[in-house]
């Protein structure tokens, strides 16, 4: 939140109205405009009355991310329990705000005294691990990177930095609802376990020694042995791999996960996906949000120590689900959940609520059926539309898009419209908002929330080619044609201008699938050029009429002379233009630049997949870990991730 | 096979980047600009991008880059600044004192394998003025805040060779004494010196005595500051408690009203500033007795000064580095560079205009509006009915932002990215403060004059293409939107060879109106950087108060804005400055 008047009592966005009286009337302040779209959607928080009043606080999973405003988790709440209570009357404020942070939930606790609340409902986490590090945590954490390489940093940032911070919370947290002598409902989040992946890029910070070839090595085999069926091999290469990477690579516990689950071992795939959803953590990397199995249990530890109600939605979806892990059934990306997801987490909340309120329980599943979220099944629709987009842009697979792009017309075929709009905006270079069809999209507040015309981040235009063949998919198993106006658009698009300068294809519609492969995965401050952390390379260059291409590369291999552990001071580059081979460049360390042709036969109207395949990359990574450490104890953020090449310029004309 | 220099400026404020090629000035922008924060200070990737696309260059293509400081020397003072106790009083500060940042950060975040020349602060300052002045030989007089030591430096320069002969170091400092009081006087440091420039007409000189105290003019260039005053060594403050014990208030509350005090102090400082710089000037004729004079620096953007060392100093001539600060400092590393690797004088032309930003075709506005709905009035091949439309509206009392070409390089909007207007309108310069540019009331705006008119309306007798002195108003015609309230202004004159079309657009504006001036501010919102692309100009139009826009050789009226954009974006604001608002940070 930005500086504001501190004299001027507030609780998040909402100001409280002077109105000579003594009943608390708060009014959404225009001061705070621009983070309107990230709070409930209310204009005034009422004085209180004769209701019981709880307070629903947490993060973008409370607000019922991609339905949101029009339904919410809280409105949910308050309507059962409504439903379901005869004698007392319920109001749930809802206080839950997008991408809260730490930092930002202090002073918000802090605030809700203002309201009077009879309870408070805590459903936040997933946001905690983005710890906004101190100078001497940086030090502390050079020193780790040194002592014990990523492993030990990602120790040593559990427990000296990401624990204490939110304990801190936690504490607050205890202390407002002792001041105030109210109850609290306390949510352990959950992550989708099954079907969460890091982006591809995201594969295993540096090794040390020969450690991330020995790696690289055995996660080809690992997957090789996973497509070939060969199960029991794949566990023991996994294994492997994770002894490798000493527990950092969500890649390593995803496969022996996978291995697991194909074997039938579900117990121990759940608990290797938990693991490969924790080894993220605390890397200093970029990643989704989440909460760590530490996290979870501090706050299982906490709601014990101080008599909260517990709501843990780890078990209580194993439950709900017979044991099976959780999966697109209750979200639709790493932490938001389903209409499905919320409803059986509001009818567990409910029920702690009227234990709160001294009232009898019921049966979770008899609660089910009485939640009632007033969303359309074009309102669903709508927002797995919009988890398409979000899955798209973490580089989930092409199925998940296509399941997200699928169900979305089989709940309501009227979200072709969408489809059309999207196609049409996100495929124009110029921003969306100055799009008629996102206009039109927008007409639905939800695709307005998500989609914000003030959010950089999500109106970037990425490479979406991954989303388009969803969409287009989509929409052709529901008798709408959609691909020939598409690549009309495109070639508009793409190649206006571009045949004197040629196609930037290091712009981000050409190359950026995600929001982090836009400027990469540091922390740190960006570069000048781009920098491939996965062997491969993609872009995506766009024909009218096939004939030969003539492209301009600017690249070199990554790392100084003496970062080199062996003497690999040159590699080849292989160039293909959709699976085909067209040439092999001699690539060195110093940046040189190389025109090559593109062949007229390998290319074909519409998008072309251009593929850049970079030699495996020959560096020491004790020295990669001593310029991280270096890094860390200059105040900055650390590289964390092998690189396997750097393009300074790379056209295609 | 040409000779490729990229100059740079970063890491304290006002980053930027340029291109010299075979010492001609081919490109130059900030990085604020790009990035949207204002005097972004980091490394300036984008502008380093666009200097590189600019030169139609790769990475591979460059043969040095010329930093605008030297990182020892400057690590030298800072140590001296903070050692023993404030390094542990502020850990946050030792991760500062870092002289391998600047070659670590080109190696690293640009991906540069080749040569880096260092070039001390202040002599990069002497050489971005004198070697795009296009005089034969001058005296060079730096000032600004600090660099490594200097804060002040004296020079002589001939052909290809310049030399600094004598230097003020810190904490002495003619920059950081304004700052102090910019502080003191409740605004923003590094940013907001300008404002207390404005002010000062408004105030009387009734604090010159007390000023005086705060200095001691010494022999040669030499002075000294009162450090009793000062307490810019704490990094706390700018200033101390004895210096609102000996101006008897109580330093003004930002954003509080102006007091009667406050602008008699603005004026007091304007007054002790002039007198010093007449002096050093005068000292630096005596030892370097040529016609020329060349000024850079952040305190050589003091258009006021300026003025009167033109009026009343021993130099003949006088050019004035348009981007003084820091941003100019790359300009400075760049020739300097220049000369080291092939021993030749840069640019041996004067610097005719700042016009070295990046530029957007008519194409790329279609483009850009295609699949909008908004009435884009469309005059491609028909300038001179563009040139009509824009006149009538300014003639009506309208309010124009002006993007045209490439952008500007520098503080100042000089035709390119301008907000436009009738300066003859009595209630302009409210309206534009509040409505359009929502900033304070009291600031005053500056006007550009056709060339051919100027010395009819100012009292100017030379070209002043980059607005950076001062002179009386002298016009036949009212003109209080332009005319600050001592009867100055401080003016842009304009030729068709450096900018024809706004050239032009003054040729129409006068031929309709009888006035060859219009009132030109920057085209950004307070606290925005001066807007670079059409999108960032179209979000500061819908944002402000603005009537119309111009965008190449498109027009679009606030009346036809679609509604859903204003309900985007009315009542929101750019991002701000991610800098101490507050102190300079001098570690």
């Amino acid at each position: 939140m930005r500086q504001h008047d501190t004299a001027a009592k507030h609780v998040g966005i909402w100001e409280l109205q002077e109105n000579g009286n003594a009943s608390h009337i708060f009014v959404r302040s225009s001061a705070y405009r621009e983070e309107w779209r990230h709070w409930a959607d209310v204009d005034c928080i009422p004085a209180k009355g004769a209701r019981k009043r709880f307070v629903w606080l947490g993060e973008s999973a409370a607000r019922g991310y991609f339905f949101d405003p029009l339904c919410t988790p809280a409105r949910m709440l308050e309507s059962l329990c409504n439903a379901v209570l005869t004698e007392q009357q319920v109001e749930v404020i809802d206080l839950a705000r997008v991408d809260l942070n730490l930092n930002e939930l202090i002073p918000l606790l802090a605030s809700i005294s203002l309201l009077e609340p009879d309870g408070l409902i805590f459903f936040a986490g997933n946001n905690w691990d983005n710890v906004e590090l101190k100078p001497e945590h940086f030090s502390a954490l050079a020193m780790a990177l040194r002592e014990g390489g990523y492993p030990r940093l990602q120790e040593v940032f559990q427990r000296d930095i990401l624990l204490p911070a939110c304990a801190a919370a936690l504490q607050k947290l205890a202390e407002v609802a002792a001041q105030l002598s109210i109850p609290v409902i306390l949510l352990v989040p959950e992550f989708n376990l099954l079907e969460w992946r890091n982006e591809p890029a995201m594969q295993v910070p540096y090794l040390r020694g020969e450690g991330n070839m020995r790696w690289y090595n055995a996660r080809e085999q690992a997957e090789a042995a996973l497509v070939a069926g060969a199960y029991v091999d794949a566990v023991e290469i996994a294994t492997e791999m994770v002894r490798c990477d000493k527990e950092t690579s969500s890649v390593s516990f995803s496969l022996l996960a996978t291995a697991l689950l194909k074997m039938g071992r579900i117990g121990e795939a759940r608990t290797m996906f938990e693991r490969a959803r924790d080894a993220s953590c605390g890397l200093l990397l970029s990643h989704s949000p989440r909460c760590p199995t530490a996290v979870q249990e501090l706050l299982r530890r906490d709601a014990a120590a101080h008599g909260y109600a517990l709501v843990d939605l780890p078990r209580l979806f194993e439950q709900h689900l017979s044991g099976e892990l959780p999966d697109r059934r209750l979200f639709f990306d790493y932490c938001h959940m389903t209409l499905e997801g919320l409803t059986v987490t509001i009818a567990a909340v409910a029920n702690q609520l009227f234990s709160l309120l001294k009232q009898k329980s019921h049966p979770l599943q008899s609660l089910l059926t009485m939640v009632d979220s007033r969303l359309t099944p074009e309102d669903e629709a709508r927002a797995h539309f919009l988890a398409a987009i979000h899955n798209a842009h973490y580089g989930q697979p092409d199925g998940v898009l296509a399941y997200h792009c699928q169900r979305s017309l089989a709940l309501s075929p009227a979200c072709s419209t969408d489809m059309l709009c999207y196609l049409d905006f996100q495929v124009r270079s110029s921003p969306h908002w100055l799009c008629e069809s996102y206009t039109q999209m927008c007409s639905s507040l939800a695709v307005r929330r998500y989609l914000s015309a003030n959010d950089g981040r999500r109106t970037d235009k990425l490479a979406d080619f991954s989303l388009y063949q969803a969409i287009i998919a989509a929409l052709a198993h529901n008798d709408i044609e959609a691909r020939e106006a598409f690549v009309k658009l495109l070639q508009a698009e793409y190649l206006d201008g571009a045949q004197t300068v040629g196609q930037d294809l290091l712009a981000y519609r050409h190359r950026a699938r995600t929001f982090r492969e836009r400027t990469g995965y540091s922390l740190g401050q960006g570069r000048a050029y781009v920098q491939a952390y996965e062997k491969r390379s993609l872009f995506y260059l766009v024909v009218a009429t096939p004939s030969a291409l003539s492209c301009q590369l600017t690249c070199r291999l990554p790392g100084k002379r003496g970062d080199r552990a062996g003497s690999a001071l040159h590699g080849q580059l292989e160039v293909l233009v959709n699976g085909r081979s067209v040439v092999t460049l001699d690539i060195a360390e110093e940046w040189q630049t190389y025109t090559f042709s593109l062949p007229e036969a390998a290319l074909r109207e519409g998008e072309n997949r251009l593929e850049l395949l970079w030699p495996w990359p020959a560096f020491s990574g004790d020295a990669a870990l001593e310029q991280d450490a270096g890094r860390l104890e200059r105040g900055s953020f650390p590289k964390v991730l092998p690189v396997f090449g750097e393009i300074h310029v790379f056209t295609a004309c | 096979m040409s000779l490729n220099i990229i100059g740079i400026s970063a890491h304290f404020h006002d980053s930027a980047c340029c291109l010299l090629q075979d010492g001609k000035l081919v490109a130059a922008a900030q990085e604020e600009r790009f990035s949207r924060i204002k005097h972004d200070a980091s490394l300036p990737c984008s502008a380093f991008h666009y200097c590189l696309r600019e030169g139609n260059l790769t990475i591979a293509d460059l043969d040095c880059i010329a930093y605008y400081e030297d990182p020892r020397k400057k690590l030298e003072r800072q140590l001296w600044m903070c050692l023993p106790e404030r390094s542990a009083k502020r850990p946050e500060a030792l991760s500062r004192l870092d002289a391998g940042r600047p070659e670590r950060e080109i190696r690293e975040m640009l991906g540069f394998e080749g040569q880096i020349e260092f070039v001390e602060h202040h002599q990069a300052h002497a050489a971005s003025s004198y070697y795009f002045s296009g005089f034969p030989e001058a005296a060079t007089f730096t000032v600004d805040g600090v660099g490594e030591w200097a804060t002040t430096s004296y020079g002589v320069a001939q052909g290809s060779d310049l030399r600094l002969f004598e230097e003020v170091h810190f904490p002495h400092s003619l920059g950081l004494l304004y700052s102090s009081i910019t502080a003191y006087l409740g605004f923003d440091v590094n940013d907001a010196e300008y404002k207390v420039m404005g002010l000062a007409p408004y105030g009387e000189p009734r604090y010159v005595e007390q000023l005086w105290q705060l200095l001691e003019l010494r022999e040669n260039g030499q002075f000294q500051l009162n450090m009793r005053y000062f307490d810019f060594l704490s990094e706390e403050g700018m200033y101390s408690e004895e210096l609102c014990r000996l101006l008897g208030r109580e330093p003004r509350q930002p954003e509080s009203s102006l007091s009667q005090f406050a602008k008699d102090v603005a004026r007091s400082l304007q007054v002790v500033l002039e007198e010093v710089l007449l002096a050093k000037v005068r000292y630096l004729h005596s030892r370097v007795p040529v016609d020329y004079l060349c000024m850079a620096g952040g305190v050589a953007l003091n258009c006021v000064a300026n003025g009167r060392i033109r009026r009343e100093g021993p130099f003949r001539h006088l050019f004035v580095q348009p981007a003084a600060s820091d941003a100019g400092g790359a300009l400075g590393a760049a020739t300097l560079a220049h000369v080291h690797l092939s021993g030749e004088r840069p640019a041996q032309e004067p610097l005719r205009h700042v016009l070295l930003g990046p530029a957007f075709s008519s194409a790329e506005v279609v483009r850009l509006f295609a699949a909008s709905s908004a009435p884009l009035k469309d005059f491609r091949e028909r300038e001179d009915e563009l040139i009509e439309a824009t006149v009538q509206r300014l003639a009506a009392g309208k309010v124009v932002g002006w993007f045209q070409g490439r952008m500007e390089f520098g503080p100042r909007a000089l035709g390119a990215r301008s907000i436009l207007a009738d300066p003859r309108d009595e209630g302009m310069r409210d309206r534009i403060n509040a409505l359009v540019k929502k900033r304070e009331a009291f600031r005053p705006f500056a006007p550009a004059v056709l060339q051919s008119r100027a010395a009819e309306h100012f009292a100017l007798s030379h070209p002043s293409p980059f607005m950076l002195e001062t002179c009386q108003v002298a016009s036949p015609l009212h003109l209080p939107a332009i005319t600050h309230v001592d009867g100055s202004a401080r003016v842009q004159t304009v030729d068709g060879e450096s900018n024809a079309r706004f050239a032009k657009l003054l040729s129409a504006f006068e031929q309709q109106t009888q006035c060859p001036i219009l009132l030109n501010t920057s085209f950004n919102l307070r606290g925005e950087p001066i807007v670079c692309t059409p999108i960032d100009a179209l979000l500061c139009f819908i944002r402000s108060d603005l009537d119309c826009l111009v965008i190449e050789d498109f027009l679009l009226d606030r009346d036809d804005l679609p509604i859903a954009w204003l309900d985007w974006f009315r009542h929101t604001s750019p991002q701000g400055s991610r800098l101490s608002r507050t102190v300079y940070t001098l570690l």
